[in-house]
């Protein structure tokens, strides 16, 4: 049996920002991932175009997402359109943050 | 891996080139603020002495300067999206501008070196131009048209003339070139280095860093723009009118355009505060974002200098050592414990527990740093105002003291290692 898009998004837990804190599923950087057999398509933003870990984020992403067992493809789409807002992350981060 | 989408990091610089920078501006700044102390008696006009422009210089040279080309190095592939033409320039401009700093400052302070003068503006010139022609020939594919973009480019080119006649000067009262007074040659050198190029630069490059450190994106963004428009107005019209005109009603004319400009900087730094997402704790940005409040008591003594003779110190101290120090040790407080840990940890994630960025700063320490620096200040500007030694000395020793805690809290980032390494 193949990887499911509900593992890959687990996987992508364990990729924190770590100048925010929070892992990047729960802050809303990734908008949407999707599994055809192996082949695995994150698509995702991050929270600021000018992000300096942008590089670093992305290559993390990519072996959380390799490491799957049943993965034999990771493609990464990064775009700006939505651009990212604190409205896009869940309850818990924004309370963290001090919104709550 | 299949990455669809740009990338800022793809150009990022040695960390080395920026540490080179970094560690500079960290030293002389604890240099510059000591060197107040020989000033005991405080300032008192005119202000055009070699030796407080010797103090102005290792500040603003050492300190201010030397932090923004460092932090432009690691900022101009990042907010410009284009990677820098040649890191090895940034090595070679970073040891010929120590150098020229250093002679510079002391042919400034000392009479019996006054004839190095040519020398120290001469080496720091050069290492100047290595620098705008490094950045020129980065954004020559440049396709971002940006309000950062603009300040830079803008910022650079008022740097050129500004320098330019910085080394008339230095050359001048050496070699006595020009016989007619060069007192406007000295204003018109201050409005396209400090207010055209520092200015610009920090208008510019906050346009940046402050939302992406607090999260905010919904923010309206006309003043900044507005702002783009008066500082030019103020810089250019003012550096050109200030030598050609020679008249003190355009000179202060344009210093009110500038202080307009500011205050509308100051308003867009308010607005994206107030629509930031990120409301907890964070000493570095904190600091960045109250740095600004230092700019209305400076704005104020401002416009007091017609009439005030002493203000052009107050104006220089809280736009020197309030606003500039202030943001500086905010942004530090950002960027070195990012540079650290980009270098020393990033490869490691999910091989080891690593830190996050805010665990690699000791606990407390940079906001006592901060309230001394600030505590110093509001006590040395007291001590000019009054002329009382004391008071005066006893401002410049927090400051010196916060400056110390300021060295020591960078070194700590900068050693920061995994409690099993």
């Amino acid at each position: 049996m193949g990887v499911t898009k509900e593992e890959v998004y687990q996987a992508l837990k364990n990729v924190l920002d770590p100048e925010i804190g929070f892992n990047i599923v729960d802050l809303g950087l990734v908008y949407d991932v999707d599994v055809n057999n192996g082949n695995v398509k994150v698509k995702m933003t991050l929270s600021s175009p000018s992000c300096p870990l942008s590089g670093t984020i992305l290559s993390w992403v990519e072996s959380a997402v390799r490491n799957l067992e049943g993965v034999e493809n990771v493609d990464i789409e990064l775009v700006w359109d939505p651009p990212w807002n604190i409205e896009m992350a869940s309850d818990e981060v924004k309370k963290a943050l001090g919104m709550g | 891996m299949k990455i669809v989408g740009s990338l800022a990091t793809q150009f990022a610089p040695p960390f080395s080139l920026v540490l080179h920078y970094f560690i500079g501006s960290v030293f002389f700044n604890f240099l510059s603020i000591l060197a107040l102390t020989f000033y005991k008696g405080g300032f008192e006009p005119p202000f055009y002495l070699f030796s407080y422009a010797g103090f102005v210089h290792l500040f603003l040279l050492g300190f201010v300067m030397m932090t923004v080309f460092g932090a432009l190095y690691q900022l101009i592939p990042v907010a410009l999206e284009v990677p820098v033409f040649s890191f090895k320039a940034g090595y070679i401009q970073f040891h010929i501008y120590t150098a020229g700093i250093v002679v510079m400052v002391l042919s400034m302070l000392m009479d019996r070196f006054l004839g190095f003068l040519p020398l120290g503006g001469f080496l720091v010139y050069v290492s100047m131009l290595i620098f705008i022609f490094n950045f020129f020939l980065s954004i020559r594919n440049l396709e971002k048209k940006d309000i950062t973009a603009k300040f830079l480019i803008s910022a650079n080119i008022s740097l050129l003339i500004g320098i330019t006649i910085g080394i008339f000067l230095a050359l001048n009262f050496v070699f006595g070139i020009y016989t007619g007074s060069v007192t406007r040659f000295i204003v018109a050198h201050l409005f396209f280095t400090v207010f055209g190029f520092v200015f610009m630069v920090i208008m510019g490059v906050s346009m940046v860093l402050l939302p992406m450190f607090s999260l905010a994106h919904k923010f309206n963004d006309i003043y900044i723009n507005i702002a783009f428009y008066l500082i030019n107005v103020a810089v250019y019209g003012g550096g050109f009118s200030v030598i050609f005109a020679d008249n003190p009603a355009v000179e202060y004319a344009v210093f009110l355009i500038f202080i307009a400009s500011i205050l509308l900087y100051t308003a867009q730094v308010v607005e994206i505060y107030r629509n930031r997402p990120r409301r907890t704790k964070d000493t570095g940005m904190d600091t960045m974002f109250f740095s600004h409040g230092f700019l209305i008591p400076a704005v104020i003594s401002g416009l007091l200098i017609p009439t005030w003779e002493k203000a052009v110190f107050v104006f220089a101290g809280f736009l020197f050592l309030g606003f500039f120090n202030m943001l500086i040790y905010g942004s530090m407080y950002k960027i070195v414990p990012f540079l650290t840990w980009f270098h020393r940890f990033s490869s490691v994630v999910g091989k080891k527990k690593i830190p996050m960025l805010a665990d690699m700063l000791p606990q407390k320490l940079p906001d006592f740093q901060v309230v001394v620096s600030a505590t110093g200040l509001a006590v040395f500007i007291v001590g000019i105002v009054l002329s009382v030694e004391w008071i005066y000395l006893s401002g410049v020793f927090l400051m010196t003291a916060g400056s110390l805690i300021f060295i020591y809290v960078i070194y700590y980032v900068l050693s920061f290692r995994l409690e099993e390494e």
